[in-house]
C-alpha cells in the first residue's frame, strides 16, 4: 500500500523519526538526544541514591504501609484455605463438614482484608502525595535558581517539558505504579509462601509460568518505555500542528497554506500511527505469552494433584487451596505487567528532573559595591567557543547618566545589556558597578543595584498587582498606581474589570503586547534600582506612545542611571551619551552634538534621516 | 470491500494500516446519532470482527471455572484419564482466550485509531477552510480540547464496543449455565451481581467529582510551573523568584490535599469492591455446601459456582465502564459537531478575473491604490491603520472595498488571496525550516535569497542551527528577536510577490541602520507592483511615490513626503520628533 502521509517533507525537523522495522529495539535516548543533551540527565547512580534517600527519610511511613500490605495479603490467604478444607471435607465426608463455621471464618477474614486494603491505600496515597509534592517543589526551587545562560542555551522548551511532562510521569509512577506494584509483589510472595507451606510440590506449578513471563517480558520492557514516550510525543506534535494552524489562521489564509497545513497535520498523524503500530507489534508479541503463563499453573496443579491424590499423599483440600491460590496470582501478576511501563518511564523522567540539580552552581564572589558608576574593562563574550560577539569593550558610565546604545542588528547590543545586568559574566575582562563585578554578586544583591527589562515580555498568570510588585511585594496601592501612571498605563489599567486585582496572563484578561511592555516597565519603576537597563523596552508601542512614555518615565527616573538599547533614533537623541556599537566594539561614544561634529557613522545616519525629514 | 477480500488481504499487518486516509470523507453532522452512525459505518468491519473476538475471549474466560470444577471432580473420582483431558482443555481454553483477547485488543485499538484519525483529519480540514476566521470564532484552547479530549472520547466509544458485547454475551452464558444447574444459586448470583453494581454506583459520581477537582488543581500546578519557566528570563532581570516559589508551593500543597481526599474515597470504593463480591461468594458457599451435603450437587460443581460468581464481577465492571464511556462519547460527539458546523464570517463570490484595472479603493477612508504605485499611509491612530490593513486584505468588511470597481466580496477567496497580500502587524512565523517557511505559493520572479537580501535577513539564518535553508525555526519563532521575526516575515511577504501588497508597520522593531537598507531594497524589488505601507517612519516615507495622511480615519492631505513635511504640522508631529 502506498504510504503517502509518511512524507517527511511535511514534518518539522523536531519530529521524531519513524520507528524501527518490525520490533527491532529502539536505541536508548532515541530522538531525545537532539533536544535534551544540553541540560544534564542524572545517571543511574544519582537516581538510585535519590530513591534510597527518599525511602530513608520516610522510613516510618514506608514501614507502616509495608505492614498494612502484609496484613491485606495475609487475610486474603485465609478464604481459599478454609474453602479448600471445606471442599475436601465435602468430597470425603459431607456430613462432618462445618459449613457455617467455614463461612464465619471466611467472613471475618474478608472483613479484615477489606479493612487492611482500605488503610493500605489511604496510607500509601498520603505518603505518595507527600513525597511527590516535596519532589516537585524542590524541583521548581531549583529551576528558578538556574543560571540564565544554561536556560538560554537549552531553550525554555526543554525546561518546560521537564517541568510538565516529566513531573507528570513521576506523578503517575509515584501515585499509582509504585503502590500497586508493591502491593502486587507482597501478594505474590505471600501466596507463594502459603502454597509452599501447604504442599511444597505445588511451588513448581506456580513457578512453571515464570520463565515464559520473564522471557517475553524482558524483550518487551527493553523496548516499551522509549517507544511509548516517542508515541505520546508524536501525538503531542499532531496537536501542536493544529494549535499553530489555529493561532496563525490569518497567516495560513494569507499565504494560501491551507493544503500545506492539511498535509502537515496528516503527516504528523501518520508518524504517530507508525509508532502506534510499533507498540502494538510489541504488545502482540507479549500479551499472549504472558496470559498463557497465567493459565499454565492451573493445569500443572491439577496434574500434580491428581497424581498425589491417587497415591493418597494429598487431600482434595490441599489441591483446591493450591488451585485457588494459583488463580489468585493472576491479578497481581497482571498488575505488575500493567504498571511496570509506568514505573520505567517514571524512573526515566526522574533522571531528567534530577538532572536539573546537576547544573553547575553560579559562582558567587560577594562584595559591597561602593558607588553607582558602571564600568567595562576590555569586555569579551561569545556564545560559541572561538566566536566572540563582544570583542573588547571598555567604558565608564557616570552615575545618573542617560546612555543610549545604538547600532545595527547583531552587533552585540543585547548581549552587552545582559552583561551590564550581571545576568551573564564576561569571558574575559570585567563589568563592575561601584567597583564590584556585578555578574558574581548574589542575585538578590545584584538586583538592588541593576535591573533589566528586555523586549521579551511575559505576563504571569495572576493579578495585575502581582505582576507589577514582583520585586517589591509589599508595595501599597498608591505606589502601584503611581508606577502605572509613570508608564502611561493608568488609563487602560483603571478600566480593567477588577482594577489591580484583575487576573491577567494565560486564561485571564487579555493584555496587548504594548501593554505588557508597560507592565514590565512599571515593575522596574517599583523595583527602583539605581541603574536600569532597557533593551528595546518600548519597541512594541507605536512611535508616538513610545516617545510619550519615555519622557514621562524619565521624569520618574531622574537621578538614576538609564542605559537604553534602542533602534529609534529619537531615543538616542534624547540621551546624554550615545554609544554606537558595531561588530562587537564601541565605535563612537559621546553626546549627540559631539557625534554630529565627529562626522562618523552616527552623524551620517542621523543626517540622512534628518535631511529627509 | 467484501468480507472475503478483507480476509484475503494478507499484506495488512495491523487493523489500521490504511490510515491516515487520503480522503477522510464528509461526515453526516445533522445529529449526534447520525454522526456516530456515519463514523461506525465507515469502520463496520473492524467493529464486527472485534466484537467476534470479544465474545470468544470473554466466553472462554467465563467457562474456565466449569473445567476447573470438572477437573477437581475427576480427581475425587480418581479418573486420571479425564483429569489429563481436563488439564489439556484448560490450557487449550487459556490459549484461545489469550489469542482472541489479543485480536480483540488489536481491533479495538484499530477502532479507536481509525475513528480518532478520521476526526482529526476532518478537523484539520475544517481549520484550513476557516483560515483567518478560525482564531476569531473559536479559542485555540477549545480547538485543542475538541481535537484531543473530545475526539479521544468519541473514539474510545468505538474501542469499547467489542468488550461490551463480549461482556454481555458472557454474562448471559454464565447466567444460563448457573440457573439451569441450580435455580436458587443461579438466581442469587445473577441478581446479586447487578444489585452490587447498582449499590456501588452512588459512590462513583462523587468520586469522579473529586477526581475532576484534583485534576483541575493539578493542571493549575503545571500551568504555574510552565508560566514560571516561560517568564524565567523576566524574573531574572527584575526579581520575585521567592514569591513564585511560594505561590507554587501553595498550589502544590492544594493538590496534595485534594489527592489525599480522592484517595480516601477511592480506597473506600476499592474496599467495597473487595467486600461485596466476597459476601456473595460466601452466600454461594453456604447454599452450595448444604446442597453438596444433601447430595444434590457435586464438589466440582461447587468449585465451578465459586468461580462463576467471581467471574461475573468482570462483565459488570465492563458494563459500568461502557455506560460512562458511551455517555461521554455522546457528549463529546456534540462538541465535535459544534466545531464542524462553524461557518466562515466572510462570504465570497464567484468572480475570478478583473474586469477593470487593478485599482484598490477603500470606500470608508477613500484611500486608493493605483496599479504599480507605492504609497505610504500615516495614521494618527494605529488601530485605524490596522483596520485599514484588514479591510484592504478582505479580512473584514470585504464589501466596503472595491477592487477593479467591484467589491472584494464578489470575487473568490482564492483570487483575492492570490492578488492582494495583507501583511499584518505581527505576522506569525510557522515552525519548520527556513525552506519550509518559504514553501508558499509565490510568483516565481524572486528567489528566497533575493527576498532575504531585500529584508536584510541573512543574519537570521546565520544565527540559527542548521545550514542555509535547512536552518530550523522553533515554535512561533520564539528564539528569534522581535526585529529578526519581523524581517523574516517581511522577506516572506516580498517572496510571495503579490500584485498588491499592504504592509502594516513592517519595520517597527528594526533598528534605523537596517531600516534604511530595507526601505531602499524592498521598494526596489517591488518596482512595478502596487505597495501600500502603513508607517510613521520617515526613512520609508521618503522613498514612496505618494504619502496619504489619515487623521481620525479620514484622508486630510496627500503628496510626497517632502511636500507634506513642508505644509502639514500634523504630519511633522507624527513623523519626526516634535522639538
Amino acid at each position: 500500500m502506498k504510504r503517502k502521509f509518511t512524507n517527511q517533507a511535511y514534518l518539522p525537523p523536531s519530529a521524531f523519526p519513524p520507528p524501527p522495522r518490525g520490533t527491532a529495539r529502539v536505541p536508548k535516548n532515541f530522538g531525545f538526544d537532539r533536544s535534551s543533551s544540553r541540560l544534564p540527565i542524572a545517571g543511574n547512580k544519582t537516581v538510585n541514591k535519590e530513591m534510597w534517600n527518599l525511602l530513608k527519610s520516610h522510613r516510618k511511613g514506608f514501614f507502616i504501609v509495608a505492614l498494612l500490605e502484609l496484613g491485606t495479603a495475609g487475610c486474603a490467604l485465609i478464604s481459599p484455605k478454609v474453602f479448600g478444607n471445606l471442599l475436601g471435607k465435602l468430597s470425603t465426608d459431607p456430613k462432618s463438614a462445618q459449613i457455617s463455621l467455614t463461612v464465619a471464618i471466611a467472613g471475618v477474614a474478608l472483613l479484615c482484608q477489606t479493612f487492611f486494603a482500605y488503610w493500605t491505600r489511604v496510607q500509601a496515597s498520603t505518603l505518595g502525595e507527600f513525597v511527590l509534592s516535596s519532589l516537585r517543589e524542590r524541583f521548581l526551587e531549583r529551576v528558578v535558581e538556574l543560571p540564565p545562560n544554561i536556560v538560554e542555551r537549552a531553550g525554555s522548551g526543554e525546561l518546560l517539558s521537564r517541568t510538565t511532562t516529566d513531573v507528570d510521569h513521576v506523578t503517575w509512577a509515584v501515585r499509582d505504579a509504585i503502590p500497586i506494584i508493591t502491593i502486587c509483589l507482597v501478594s505474590i510472595s505471600t501466596i507463594v509462601v502459603a502454597i509452599g507451606l501447604s504442599a511444597p510440590i505445588f511451588m513448581t506449578a506456580v513457578l512453571v509460568g515464570l520463565p515464559f513471563i520473564f522471557a517475553a517480558s524482558r524483550r518487551y520492557f527493553r523496548r516499551s518505555p522509549q517507544a511509548y514516550r516517542v508515541e505520546s510525543s508524536s501525538y503531542a506534535l499532531m496537536n501542536s500542528v493544529l494549535v499553530e494552524s489555529t493561532e496563525s489562521g490569518r497567516t495560513v489564509e494569507a499565504l494560501r497554506l491551507g493544503e500545506n497545513r492539511i498535509e502537515r497535520s496528516d503527516a504528523a498523524l501518520g508518524r504517530w500511527i507508525e509508532w502506534e503500530r510499533y507498540t502494538l507489534r510489541l504488545r502482540s508479541q507479549w500479551f499472549p505469552f504472558v496470559e498463557i503463563s497465567y493459565i499454565l499453573p492451573l493445569s500443572v496443579v491439577i496434574l500434580i494433584g491428581s497424581h498425589y491424590f491417587a497415591l493418597g499423599t494429598m487431600t482434595i483440600a490441599q489441591i483446591t487451596t493450591a488451585l485457588l491460590y494459583s488463580q489468585m496470582m493472576i491479578d497481581p501478576l497482571e498488575g505488575i505487567m500493567w504498571w511496570f511501563d509506568e514505573l520505567q518511564s517514571g524512573r526515566a523522567s526522574l533522571s531528567r528532573i534530577l538532572g536539573i540539580h546537576e547544573v553547575d552552581e553560579r559562582e558567587i564572589r560577594d562584595s559591597d559595591p561602593d558607588g553607582f558608576d558602571v564600568r567595562g574593562k576590555d569586555v569579551r563574550y561569545g556564545y560559541k567557543p572561538g566566536i566572540d560577539v563582544l570583542k573588547g569593550l571598555s567604558f565608564l558610565i557616570e552615575p545618573g547618566t542617560r546612555v543610549a546604545i545604538v547600532g545595527p542588528s547583531g552587533a552585540g547590543k543585547s548581549t552587552l545589556g545582559k552583561l551590564l545586568a550581571g545576568i551573564q559574566t564576561p569571558r574575559s575582562g570585567e563589568v563592575t558597578v561601584g567597583g564590584s563585578q556585578i555578574g558574581y554578586l548574589p542575585v538578590e544583591k545584584a538586583r538592588t543595584h541593576v535591573a533589566l527589562v528586555t523586549q521579551e515580555h511575559h505576563i504571569f498568570v495572576g493579578t495585575l498587582r502581582q505582576n507589577i510588585t514582583l520585586a517589591h511585594p509589599d508595595a501599597s496601592d498608591q505606589e502601584v498606581w503611581d508606577a502605572l501612571t509613570a508608564v502611561d498605563a493608568f488609563d487602560w489599567a483603571k478600566d480593567l474589570p477588577h482594577g489591580l486585582e484583575t487576573i491577567v496572563g494565560t486564561g485571564g484578561e487579555r493584555v496587548l503586547a504594548a501593554q505588557a511592555q508597560q507592565i514590565a516597565l512599571a515593575r522596574l519603576v517599583l523595583a527602583d534600582p539605581h541603574t536600569l537597563i532597557l533593551d528595546e523596552a518600548t519597541s512594541l508601542l507605536d512611535q508616538r506612545a513610545a516617545r510619550h512614555l519615555e519622557s514621562s518615565l524619565s521624569a520618574v527616573l531622574k537621578g538614576r542611571t538609564v542605559i537604553a538599547i534602542a533602534h529609534r533614533l529619537q531615543t538616542a537623541h534624547d540621551a546624554e551619551i550615545i554609544a554606537v556599537v558595531e561588530d562587537g566594539k564601541v565605535t563612537e561614544w559621546g553626546s549627540h552634538d559631539q557625534l554630529m561634529l565627529a562626522q562618523g557613522p552616527y552623524s551620517l545616519l542621523w543626517q540622512s534621516w534628518r535631511d529627509e525629514s | 470491500m467484501s468480507v472475503m477480500n478483507r480476509l484475503g488481504n494478507r499484506t495488512r499487518r495491523t487493523p489500521f494500516d490504511h490510515v491516515p486516509f487520503e480522503n477522510p470523507g464528509v461526515p453526516d453532522i445533522s445529529s449526534v446519532p447520525s454522526f456516530l452512525f456515519w463514523l461506525g459505518r465507515k469502520q463496520w468491519w473492524i467493529i464486527l470482527s472485534g466484537t467476534f473476538f470479544g465474545i470468544i475471549s470473554f466466553c472462554a474466560l467465563a467457562i474456565m471455572p466449569r473445567f476447573l470444577g470438572n477437573a477437581i471432580q475427576s480427581i475425587t473420582e480418581k479418573d486420571s484419564a479425564s483429569v489429563q483431558r481436563w488439564a489439556l482443555t484448560i490450557i487449550a481454553l487459556g490459549t484461545v482466550q489469550s489469542f482472541s483477547g489479543l485480536f480483540r485488543h488489536r481491533r479495538a485499538l484499530g477502532g479507536w485509531i481509525v475513528t480518532a484519525t478520521r476526526l482529526q483529519q476532518i478537523i484539520a480540514r475544517k481549520a484550513a477552510q476557516l483560515g483567518a476566521d478560525l482564531p476569531r470564532l473559536v479559542s485555540t484552547g477549545e480547538v485543542v480540547a475538541v481535537n484531543s479530549n473530545d475526539v479521544e472520547r468519541v473514539a474510545r466509544g468505538y474501542d469499547m464496543i467489542p468488550r461490551l458485547i463480549g461482556a454481555i454475551v458472557s454474562f448471559i452464558v454464565v447466567a444460563t449455565m448457573l440457573i439451569s444447574a441450580s435455580p436458587t444459586i443461579g438466581l442469587m448470583v445473577t441478581i446479586g451481581v447487578p444489585v452490587m453494581a447498582v449499590g456501588i454506583a452512588p459512590i462513583i459520581k462523587p468520586l469522579q467529582a473529586r477526581e475532576t477537582e484534583q485534576r483541575r488543581r493539578l493542571s493549575i500546578v503545571s500551568s504555574l510551573a510552565a508560566d514560571t519557566v516561560a517568564g524565567l528570563r523576566v524574573l531574572r532581570g527584575i526579581g520575585g523568584e521567592d514569591a513564585f516559589v511560594a505561590r507554587f508551593e501553595k498550589a502544590s500543597q492544594d493538590v496534595r490535599a485534594a489527592a489525599v481526599r480522592t484517595a480516601r474515597m477511592r480506597s473506600f470504593l476499592e474496599g467495597l469492591q473487595v467486600i461485596l463480591p466476597g459476601a456473595l461468594i460466601l452466600g454461594v458457599i453456604t447454599l452450595g455446601g448444604s446442597m453438596v451435603q444433601k447430595g444434590s450437587m457435586q464438589v466440582g460443581e461447587l468449585l465451578s459456582f465459586y468461580g462463576y460468581s467471581a467471574f461475573l464481577v468482570l462483565p459488570l465492571k465492563v458494563m459500568t465502564e461502557s455506560a460512562q464511556r458511551l455517555t461521554s462519547a455522546v457528549v463529546s460527539a456534540r462538541r465535535v459537531i459544534h466545531l464542524l458546523t462553524i461557518e466562515p464570517i466572510n462570504l465570497w463570490g464567484s468572480e475570478k478575473t478583473l474586469s477593470a484595472d487593478a485599482t484598490l479603493l477603500d470606500q470608508q477612508t477613500g484611500v486608493e491604490i493605483q496599479p504599480g504605485e507605492s504609497i505610504g499611509v500615516v495614521s494618527d491612530d494605529s488601530i485605524i491603520a490596522d483596520d485599514l490593513c484588514d479591510r484592504l486584505g478582505g479580512y473584514v468588511n470585504a464589501n466596503r472595498v472595491l477592487f477593479g470597481g467591484k467589491p472584494l466580496s464578489s470575487y473568490t477567496r482564492e483570487f483575492i488571496r492570490q492578488s492582494i497580500y495583507a501583511h499584518e502587524k505581527d505576522p506569525a512565523i510557522l515552525s519548520g525550516t527556513i525552506g519550509s517557511i518559504f514553501a508558499v505559493p509565490h510568483s516565481g520572479r524572486l528567489t528566497i535569497q533575493d527576498a532575504l537580501d531585500a529584508a536584510s535577513g541573512q543574519d537570521i539564518i546565520d544565527s540559527l542551527e542548521g545550514e542555509g535553508l535547512g536552518a530550523e525555526v522553533v515554535e512561533r519563532g520564539r528564539t528569534l528577536s522581535g526585529g529578526q521575526r519581523q524581517r523574516l516575515a517581511l522577506a516572506r511577504t516580498l517572496f510571495v510577490d503579490a500584485q498588491i501588497a499592504i504592509l502594516d508597520d513592517p519595520t517597527s522593531a528594526v533598528d534605523a541602520h537596517t531600516e534604511v537598507r530595507i526601505a531602499k531594497r524592498a521598494l526596489e524589488i517591488r518596482q512595478g507592483l502596487s505597495t501600500l505601507i502603513l508607517t510613521t517612519s520617515p526613512l520609508i516615507l521618503d522613498r514612496v511615490t505618494r504619502v496619504i495622511l489619515l487623521v481620525n480615519g479620514e484622508v486630510v492631505d496627500q503628496g510626497t513626503h517632502l511636500e507634506l513635511l513642508e505644509r502639514s504640522a500634523k504630519y511633522r508631529e507624527l513623523v519626526i520628533r516634535g522639538s
